[in-house]
């Protein structure tokens, strides 16, 4: 790879209006709803338009513009976290590391650092449980460069011994903050609690797997799953749509090796019994989750009513119910809200509702939040919450396709999760299915979705400060679900394994 | 005005270049708890009876006024030891309670009148997202992103709420403010060690306290402090608004003239900030025990935005950074002493500084780590660097530089804080300014700021949990 000096000229130029004093409001209204606007009729982008097969067996996303001189290219990879055998669990996780900080066979991981760092670029690797991505942000001028690299890294990575070392005790001495941030047990306890402490969502590397994963563990992993027909790649900014797609087809051709399909990921989750679950720690404000086995996944036939559901109840900012009951009335939390994941056309996520509050409220907290459990359950939202609702959803779709990197990258993402497969017209059918929506499905879907039955809460904090309660309030931490608490004890950082209690 | 009709969206904001270092001991954290309370509506929005509710808001003052003296007393309580803080209720006197559930009562009238969050409510409606706003020490800003049809909403909304703003639920958005800090600094395992390490830092410069504020000052800052503030710093001459996306620039300026220039300009201007921060006479070193991993923090004083070092020092700042960068080659590949490293030359609007951390590697002294950050900083204080270095960092800011023009949001945020900061023209002249700094301008900074009197070192060490 060659190395060029640079030298570039900025091309924006900016215009500042100055604000004088003169006065001419006459004709100013006196409530926004009469002003009038010009209608704006936004198509969503068509995921047909921008994609594309290669013979070499990915699929790619391209989304040109050329304003600005810089390309970014993703390459997802069905390399996720459920393919690793659980005694190397963290072996996906190092695998999609060690391509980016490992060498390459033509390069060393330290040649590759100053070749990257030379052309300014961003090479990043991030790996989650149902895939892994690897993605270079760089200046167009080095495209040509910029492919043969990704190919070398995805091809013919090293995964240096010495590299390897150094990411394993990186990996194993971050394990030792696991306990530090209420932030960090309540996260690890929720999905132990949602999906088992063994599933493939939910399980995290010990200081065990991480230390018995070798570089042949890698190299095996890698060979099994990182080849061409497992790429989706994302393409965007400046360049040729028809030059990109043959230098792409290139790319990707005559790889070294043949790899396999992935199985589907199992989705067999256990999830906990409704208690209280209890993690003592001593900060003055309690992590506060509930947690409710959802059964709505992707596609359902009521997906729309619940977006638009859990948006009234909870997801929508700083205009949700939750956020006007617990935040706005009673200044008792500064995050409040519900989270309705439908991203999997296989299994549903849970639904969950999160907030933090000084510990003596807690209970407090929990009591306006189930009054509005209650509420949305019981009594159909009014006309105007549903229309509200529906203009931000059909509103803010203009935004999430506002980039080019956001358009490339979600219809990546809905390729590799078979959501594009199942329904292609998903995009272009969003604003009429989510106009559709009566205030009846949205009863109906609050019901099926907020199963007080089943529903669990997770507390991580001070607990004698949180049974002691608020003297204002005339409510206990045991009011809520069953009213059974039970103690999680701390986990080892290093093993997982529940902390006995000292005396 | 950044013209740019790649997608039917606008991102406006507007920065009011006034922040917590405009604040004084006693209302510090008034200007981010004023962002808070510029969501809360205006005269006609947010409210169904606008009349009753200014005469509550009235009523209430009148008993939070005092609720004040009592507090006074209770803080005189609370200095003699006779309470152990002012958070707890049963702490505070029976007069007291006495007059918050009066207070309270209010409170609920006022509600039955409010119409919820109405203000987040007009925008959201309308397709607008990313409504947000964010306080630093050196300025506010507001924005939101809209489709492109509803310019003239965000020029109606903002103008209205800079013209006629009403603070409602002052008191529960205080509350807020507090769960804000327990959730940011106190609840977290270092968030009170870095408020106290900032606090180290500054001789003298108003940047000693969190943006946050202390909440001593938080519980007892009142609508009419709130008031004088709102009066002295948002006034049409410090404020500035930023468009980015699909408009015509002519109907902009049309629509800014008609709903903008109702606002009468300040009849004095903000005043500035005089103080000048001292020059340190001795290295000042923080030992924490903390839950963390072991790591290192050290801060130099540098200079403030636009200061004629403050490309050099950014240029040295990236140059040492980034995995090919001498520290991570040094201390993380090869001597294997740290686990990772940063870099970074924040240069503010009344001061700067220059930051080198690293998380320590377990069982090494961090003493080691922090000799092995000066022995490299000698080097280039010796020998200065090599031009292929000097190119690498220039090649990187120039792509950051392009990266921050990807979005109409970027673009608008960039040019807000530039502006906050001092200048927006900065944005434009800054990467000149870059592009010719040399090699003897990296080793004349290095010599000029890398002074043992000139730095503060704090080492965090892992708290031993059976202590």
């Amino acid at each position: 790879m060659k190395i060029r000096m640079l030298t570039f000229r900025l091309l924006t130029c900016c215009i500042l209006l100055t604000l004088c004093t003169t006065t001419n409001s006459a004709s100013i209204p006196k409530r926004p709803e009469q002003l009038k606007f010009k209608p704006l009729n936004y198509t969503p982008p068509d995921p047909l338009k921008h994609r594309f097969t290669l013979k070499s067996g990915p699929t790619v996303y391209l989304v040109q513009d050329n304003t600005i001189p810089i390309v970014q290219i993703t390459i997802f990879v069905k390399a996720g976290e459920y393919l690793e055998p659980t005694n190397l669990t963290g072996l996906a996780e190092l695998t999609s590391t060690l391509l980016v900080e490992g060498g390459t066979s033509k390069h060393s991981a330290d040649e590759i650092d100053e070749m990257v760092d030379f052309l300014g670029a961003i090479l990043t690797c991030s790996c989650g449980s149902l895939y892994s991505t690897v993605s270079l942000n760089i200046l167009s001028q080095h495209l040509t460069n910029a492919l043969e690299l990704l190919r070398e890294i995805l091809a013919t990575p090293a995964f240096q011994e010495d590299r390897l070392k150094i990411v394993k005790q990186r990996v194993i001495q971050e394990m030792a903050q696991r306990n530090d941030n209420s932030s960090s047990i309540e996260s690890r306890e929720a999905m132990f609690l949602a999906y088992g402490t063994n599933s493939w969502v939910s399980r995290l590397p010990t200081r065990q797997t991480i230390e018995a994963i070798t570089q042949d563990d890698l190299i095996k992993f890698h060979q099994h799953w990182y080849w061409p027909s497992n790429f989706v790649v994302a393409v965007s900014g400046d360049f040729q749509s028809n030059q990109i797609l043959a230098m792409l087809e290139v790319m990707f051709s005559s790889w070294p090796f043949r790899g396999e399909q992935p199985p589907l990921p199992p989705t067999n989750f256990t999830f906990a019994p409704p208690a209280i679950y209890m993690v003592h720690k001593q900060v003055n404000q309690a992590r506060v989750r509930i947690i409710m086995p959802n059964s709505i996944k992707w596609g359902d036939p009521e997906h729309f009513a619940a977006i638009i559901m859990n948006h009234i109840f909870g997801g929508g900012g700083l205009t949700s119910r939750l956020f006007n009951r617990v935040r706005s009335d009673e200044g008792l939390a500064y995050s409040v809200y519900s989270y309705l994941a439908l991203v999997d056309p296989l299994f549903p996520r849970p639904f969950e509702i999160s907030l933090q509050t000084k510990s003596r409220t807690t209970a407090r907290a929990l009591a306006l939040v189930f009054e509005e459990i209650e509420e949305i359950r019981k009594r159909s939202v009014s006309n105007e919450e549903l229309q509200r609702a529906k203009e931000y959803l059909i509103g803010r779709l203009s935004d999430a396709f506002s980039t080019p990197h956001a358009i490339a990258s979600t219809f990546a993402q809905d390729e590799l999760s078979g959501r594009f497969q199942l329904n292609s017209n998903y995009w272009k059918d969003y604003i009429s299915n989510i106009q559709r929506v009566t205030a009846s499905d949205v009863l109906n879907v609050a019901k099926r979705v907020l199963d007080t039955n089943h529903a669990l809460i997770l507390i991580v904090g001070d607990k004698p400060e949180i049974f002691r309660g608020h003297p204002d309030y005339n409510v206990h931490i045991t009011n809520f679900v069953s009213g059974r608490v039970v103690d999680l004890p701390l986990r080892d950082p290093f093993t997982l394994l529940p902390i006995p209690e000292t005396k | 005005m950044v013209e740019r009709h790649n997608a039917p969206r606008i991102a406006a904001g507007w920065v009011a270049k006034v922040g917590s270092a405009n604040e004084r001991p006693g209302i510090t954290g008034i200007a981010h708890l004023f962002e808070h309370m510029m969501f809360k509506g205006t005269r006609s929005i947010g409210s169904k009876n606008p009349k009753r509710d200014l005469q509550i808001i009235t009523e209430q003052e009148a008993i939070r006024e005092q609720m004040r003296q009592e507090e006074r007393k209770i803080r005189e309580m609370l200095r003699r030891g006779e309470i152990p803080d002012m958070i707890n209720p049963e702490n505070m006197t029976p007069r007291w309670r006495e007059l918050n559930a009066k207070f309270q009562k209010l409170v609920e009238e006022q509600r039955k009148l409010l119409v919820k969050n109405e203000f987040s409510k007009i925008y959201s409606e309308a397709g607008a997202t990313q409504l947000n706003a964010f306080t630093t020490e050196d300025m506010t800003v507001y924005f939101v992103s809209l489709p492109a049809n509803k310019l003239e909403l965000w020029m109606w909304m903002e103008s209205e709420r800079i013209l006629h703003p009403v603070f409602r639920e002052f008191y529960s958005e205080r509350e807020v403010v507090m769960e804000e800090r327990r959730l940011r600094v106190e609840a977290t395992p270092l968030g009170r060690h870095y408020e106290q390490f900032g606090a180290m830092f500054w001789n003298s410069v108003p940047y000693k306290w969190p943006v946050i504020g202390w909440p001593s000052d938080l519980l007892s800052i009142s609508k009419a402090d709130a008031d004088e503030f709102f009066a002295t710093y948002y006034t049409p001459q410090n404020i500035t608004l930023v468009l980015v996306g699909d408009f015509n620039p002519r109907e902009v300026e049309r629509l800014t003239r008609k709903y903008f220039e109702r606002i009468p300009r300040g009849k004095i201007d903000p005043p500035d900030v005089v103080t000048i921060e001292m020059p340190s006479v001795a290295e000042k070193r923080m030992y924490a025990q903390a839950e963390c991993n072991p790591q290192i923090e050290i801060l130099w004083h540098t200079v403030p935005f636009a200061h004629k070092d403050s490309y050099a020092l950014s240029i040295l700042a990236t140059l040492l950074s980034g995995p090919s960068g001498r520290l991570h080659r040094k201390l993380v590949l090869k001597d294997q002493l740290a686990t990772s490293i940063w870099v970074n030359q924040a240069s503010q609007r009344w001061a700067g500084a220059f930051n080198i951390g690293a998380e320590i590697r377990d069982g090494i002294p961090p003493e080691k780590v922090e000799e092995a950050i000066y022995e490299i900083l000698e080097s280039i204080k010796r020998e200065g660097v090599q031009e292929y270095e000097l190119q690498k960092a220039k090649n990187k800011l120039l792509a950051t530089q392009y990266r921050k023009l990807e979005d109409n949001f970027q673009i608008m945020l960039t040019l807000l804080i530039h502006e906050g900061q001092g200048n927006w023209r900065e944005v434009n002249e800054r990467f000149q300014k870059l592009q010719v700094v040399t090699s003897d301008d990296v080793q004349r900074v290095a010599q000029t700021y890398f002074k043992r009197e000139n730095r503060l070192v704090g080492i965090f060490t892992r708290k031993n949990p059976d202590n």
